[in-house]
């Protein structure tokens, strides 16, 4: 029999479905929307008091009620009774009366208590894998059932693909669904951690304007008490007669240089502060302007008289806050000058010396020098070697955390007590105009 | 050198210690010098513009030199160097800052006022009386 002798057997209203249906296939790719169309005509075309399009899908998993018609025949089975109408749970052929399945086949007990009394499955395959399956139920007679085949048997082919194309589809949607999630998630995640950094930034910011309001109130506050203790002191020791007990004498002393000493403190500490604060531009400066700046400080505060001075004549140009590169060679040529010892020549010698990699600063002295165990504990905040020499104890510390800030090294040599001592450092970041390269 | 001809300082500062040190300071250097110190910025402008207590221009002269701390309670130093510079009766008068602040905040809002002269404080009898005197020499 030729597929066009076939037409000719159908019925008019079966070849109408027929069209309607495949015209329905080539309109939808939601496969819920297909297999309402499906089951709607099928429904109309067999009389079936319900039909089921069930999507087949692998184990583990249960199948898919695609569309049920009517809708509210959707729950006659469970979705565990309907995995049993699948083919791999119950092969083989399956039209039939349900008085006519055995006791023990698994059908039966479902098909009873939905009160079902006749069904017909038809598998609905796309290049050899099982797309769904259709399944009609209550059929009103034998006879239509085999018409109704027929036409299935028909429409199988391009309602399988349909189907297939539309259930790929709806799986693409979904993972396309799923990706835009992950995206908006991590977008979201994004966002937040933008939040949590500009939140940071903010408390930074806090911070820092903390930090410069208690400079502020450092070297304002804490040194308006000290102008009154020194001051009074020097006005009341100042009124006083000149032949005063020599005891009351240096008793003042003591407060005022107390006082005086505290004020240096402060003016150190503040400045510690204000060096990892505070930069004042990176205009370049010679080496030498530098040194003679430190030194011209220096030989104002009459600190090195009778000492030797030699200074490297050529250097390069340091880029930073001036005044912070002259702390650096002012606190380093102090220190040489106040441990000079019992030398009878004393001498400071300032040089760079330039290797492959590095450019290197020394300032190396003649005086006391330096005991190895003592070496590395020269640079801790108040660390003093000698307690009877005028400093504090914060000018080394000043000078490794500026040459910190420029990202610099520094190490101290001496052979020993009496041997002199060099202090080496370098200043990489001072070496580079980030005005030029960035 | 009569008392009446003796020029005039206006100092406004709140620290009474440093109020005598200023005092003894002048004593020591300028002799006939008339001081008049006020505890804050708004008796400053009071005495200025001789409100209340300062109406009586003979106990309160125009001064020829305004000495101001900066932090002061009511009425700041800034404040009142502020109002000084812009009024055209007071303009010339010169005016000095003396703090314990060397904060270049202070020291750059007090140029952008127009103030004379910014001295910091020393923490040193002798050199605090050298300032006083330096700033006598320069502005009187």
């Amino acid at each position: 029999m030729s597929s066009t002798d076939n037409h000719q057997q159908y019925s008019p209203s079966a070849q109408l479905m027929a069209i309607e249906v495949i015209s329905e296939l080539l309109l939808s790719t939601s496969p819920h929307k297909l297999g309402e169309a499906l089951t709607a005509h099928l429904r109309e075309l067999t009389g079936a008091r319900t039909v089921m399009v069930l999507a087949h899908r692998p184990e583990p998993d249960l199948d898919e009620l695609l569309y049920a018609s009517p809708q509210r025949r959707s729950r006659l089975f469970s979705s565990a009774e309907l995995n049993l109408f699948c083919r791999d749970k119950t092969p083989g052929e399956l039209s039939f009366l349900a008085e006519e399945l055995s006791a023990d086949h698994p059908l039966q007990a479902p098909l009873l208590r939905a009160g079902v009394r006749s069904m017909a499955r038809y598998p609905l395959r796309a290049g050899g894998e099982m797309v769904a399956q259709l399944l009609l139920f209550d059929l009103p007679g034998l006879e239509r059932i085999a018409e109704t085949s027929q036409i299935i048997n028909l429409l199988a082919a391009p309602i399988s693909l349909a189907l297939k194309n539309a259930l790929a589809f709806r799986l693409i949607e979904k993972q396309a669904q799923e990706l835009e999630l992950r995206v908006e998630e991590r977008t979201a995640e994004l966002r937040q951690s933008e939040h949590q950094l500009k939140q940071q930034k903010t408390r930074l910011e806090q911070r820092n304007r903390v930090l410069r309001q208690f400079n502020y109130a450092v070297s304002h506050e804490l040194k308006t008490p000290l102008v009154s203790i020194e001051s009074s002191l020097g006005l009341i020791q100042s009124t006083l007669p000149q032949t005063m007990d020599p005891e009351l004498t240096r008793a003042f002393g003591y407060a005022r240089h107390a006082a005086r000493q505290m004020n240096r403190l402060l003016e150190s500490l503040l400045l510690m502060f204000r060096i990892d604060t505070e930069d004042t531009g990176a205009e370049g400066t010679p080496f030498r302007v530098l040194v003679q700046d430190a030194v011209d400080q220096l030989t104002k505060g009459n600190k090195l008289k009778g000492i030797k001075l030699t200074i490297a004549a050529e250097g390069p140009v340091l880029f930073g806050d001036r005044d912070k590169l002259v702390q650096i060679w002012l606190h380093l040529i102090d220190n040489a000058a106040k441990y000079m010892g019992d030398q009878k020549h004393p001498a400071i010698d300032i040089r760079v010396e330039r290797t492959d990699h590095e450019v290197l600063f020394l300032v190396r002295d003649n005086g006391m020098g330096i005991e190895k165990p003592y070496q590395g504990k020269i640079f801790g905040l108040f660390d003093q070697l000698d307690k009877t020499a005028d400093g504090m104890g914060l000018g080394l510390t000043l000078v490794k955390r500026i040459v910190d800030y420029y990202g610099g090294t520094i190490r101290v040599e001496s052979a020993g007590a009496n041997q002199g001592s060099c202090f080496c450092f370098t200043l990489p970041d001072a070496l580079i105009n980030k005005d030029r390269t960035t | 050198m009569t008392s009446e001809k003796a020029r005039v300082i206006l100092h406004a500062e709140d620290e009474p210690a440093h109020a005598t040190l200023v005092r003894v300071a002048l004593q020591r250097t300028f002799g006939e010098v008339q001081l008049r110190q006020v505890d804050d910025g708004r008796a400053a402008l009071d005495y200025l513009y001789r409100r209340g207590a300062y109406a009586d221009t003979t106990v309160s002269p125009r001064p020829d030199l305004i000495l101001l701390d900066l932090r002061m309670p009511h009425v700041g130093g800034l404040e009142v160097l502020a109002v000084v510079k812009n009024d055209p009766e007071f303009r010339t008068i010169p005016v000095v800052v003396l703090t314990t602040s060397d904060a270049a905040e202070d020291r750059s809002k007090a140029q952008a006022c127009g103030v004379d002269a910014y001295r910091v404080k020393p923490v040193d009898f002798g050199k605090f009386v050298a300032i006083i005197n330096e700033i006598c020499v320069t502005w009187l």
